[in-house]
């Protein structure tokens, strides 16, 4: 019997190859870097936790686990229609009854799959969502499995987009592992677990949605065209009318890596255009930099900034805070995208570094967890002359900070303190390099 | 307790945990009071708070203009306006 269901298997993931990838065509995203190491690593077991929107959701994840046995929970009211035992059978998947009654048999079949490191799949809400996006009720039953067995579990968020002209997507988190110190599983320990997981898979829908909005594509969209059209049309030009020498204080390596996901790029402002600068120094992702929005009533640069999606930011009056630019920042950050800005807050042509930078990085950074890439301008940018940057090593947020504690405002200044000090030694990095390289030179406070 | 003194105290205990200054007294925050003027705010004080009132009100800030966190009572009936809608 066995063989027979191994051949129905490929069989049916053989031939459904091609309408999968035709009408499905599902784009697979990941939370962040640890979020991509948790899935990929499940060699001994895991309970794979989603949303359900549409019956669809299965293949979605059965094809994503193409090569390997996905154990699905599948409600009892599925197994009436013909041909649907024998290929549940097949597929390895278990069937449940959905009130919840009597499911001893269902609960020992899959704690003996996890005992076997297999992956299982669970739909908690137990049937699909009413109204696409809002979740119901979770089953505590994923708690009690991961708590009983002591397996994680990844929460996937899918967003049902399936159609003849749509696509769907679903988006990884990490991994949330079993407390081990709970002897005596209670219905209040299996609540606030369930209500755990449900707030992870809450928070990757927002994730999922600002990555959609934000356009976090690498090379083309139509959305933020200038900026794209600047990346790529003017690389020529700008490496050979504007000759760059980076410098490293740290591993190249890592900056790579940090660009994969969600960084803030933070640096000293020399001049009017060095947005533009940074665009060209991080070419492989679409960089958002937050800009002053004085810069908005000059009507020349008004297109190209609002397609270049630079975030207009009000700075000047403390009786204005700008929530809605901060909170774009945010949520641009929270679908991985990247932002860059100059905490000082304004143009330093005397070539110095403000004492008091500004905490606004460091308040994206600790809430959005995203890394933060220092980047110090050496000199002004002047075309037909070597021009010269110094990058710094990536400073990440749960290095400094415990992320058991609430983010407050005290954290963030001492976060901020961190940040200047990395600045400062990129900073003073610069000032050896402009002694060495600079024929005129201004007049450089050193940094105390 | 009306609704915007359980609004005024709700926020008040999100801004000891959100916000917390040595020199403030918050237990003597009242409607009248400014946030920049008499509590010493940042405007990082001032973002910290915005984002953790979506959250604690599960409301959405959005077109923020000069005059919305003038003073607490601008904050409180700010809440109070967004959970009536």
């Amino acid at each position: 019997m066995k063989i027979i269901y191994l051949i129905i298997r490929w069989f049916v993931k053989i031939t459904g190859l091609l309408p999968f990838f035709i009408i499905l065509k599902p784009r697979k995203m990941y939370a962040s870097e640890q979020a991509k190491k948790d899935y990929k690593q499940l060699k001994n077991g895991a309970i794979l936790c989603a949303n359900h929107t549409h019956v669809f959701d299965y293949f979605v994840f059965l094809y994503d686990n193409f090569f390997k046995l996905l154990h699905t929970l599948v409600a009892d009211c599925v197994y009436k229609y013909f041909g649907v035992t024998t290929l549940n059978n097949a597929f390895g998947n278990i069937k449940v009854k959905r009130d919840g009654s009597d499911n001893f048999l269902a609960f020992s079949s899959i704690a003996s799959c996890l005992k076997r490191n297999g992956r299982i799949l669970i739909f908690p809400e137990g049937k699909c969502e009413k109204t696409k996006g809002k979740l119901e009720n979770f089953s505590n039953s994923v708690s009690y499995l991961s708590l009983n067995e002591n397996k994680p579990i990844i929460p996937i968020y899918i967003d049902g987009n399936y159609g003849v002209f749509k696509r769907v997507h679903f988006i990884i988190g990490e991994a949330i592992y079993p407390n081990n110190n709970i002897n005596d599983i209670s219905d209040d320990t299996l609540s606030s677990y369930t209500q755990l997981i449900k707030d992870k898979i809450k928070n990757l829908k927002s994730k999922l949605t600002n990555n959609l909005k934000y356009k976090i594509k690498k090379i083309f969209t139509l959305k933020y065209w200038v900026m794209d059209f600047i990346r790529i049309t003017s690389i020529p030009i700008f490496y050979i009318v504007f000759i760059t020498k980076k410098y490293y204080v740290g591993n190249r390596k890592k900056i790579k890596k940090a660009l994969k996901y969600n960084a803030l790029i933070v640096g000293n402002h020399l001049g009017p255009c060095d947005q533009f600068f940074i665009y060209q120094h991080f070419l492989s992702r679409r960089i958002k930099i937050i800009a002053n929005e004085g810069l908005f009533n000059s009507k020349s640069l008004v297109f190209a900034l609002k397609r270049s999606g630079v975030i207009k930011y009000h700075r000047d009056s403390m009786n204005y805070i700008d929530i809605d630019a901060f909170k774009e920042a945010i949520n641009t950050l929270d679908g991985n995208g990247v932002v860059g800005l100059f905490p000082e807050g304004h143009i330093n042509f005397d070539y110095k570094f403000d004492d008091n930078i500004r905490a606004g990085a460091s308040m994206l950074s600790l809430l959005t967890n995203s890394p933060i890439i220092p980047f110090v301008f050496v000199n002004q940018y002047k075309y037909w002359r070597v021009n010269r940057v110094v990058l710094g090593n990536p400073i990440y947020p749960k290095d400094y900070v415990d992320a058991s504690k609430p983010i407050d405002t005290e954290i963030t200044n001492k976060f901020n303190d961190v940040i200047y000090e990395e600045m400062s030694k990129l900073f003073t990095k610069a000032i050896e390099l402009r002694k060495k390289y600079v024929k005129k030179e201004r007049n450089i406070k050193p940094i105390n | 307790m009306s609704k915007k003194n359980e609004i005024l105290n709700q926020l008040i205990n999100l801004l000891k945990k959100l916000c917390p200054k040595q020199n403030i007294d918050y237990d003597s925050i009242r409607m009248e009071t400014k946030l920049i003027e008499d509590l010493g705010f940042t405007s990082i004080d001032v973002l910290m708070m915005a984002i953790g009132i979506e959250k604690e009100f599960d409301i959405e800030i959005n077109n923020a203009n000069p005059s919305m966190f003038v003073t607490v009572q601008n904050v409180v009936d700010y809440i109070d306006g967004k959970q009536d809608d």
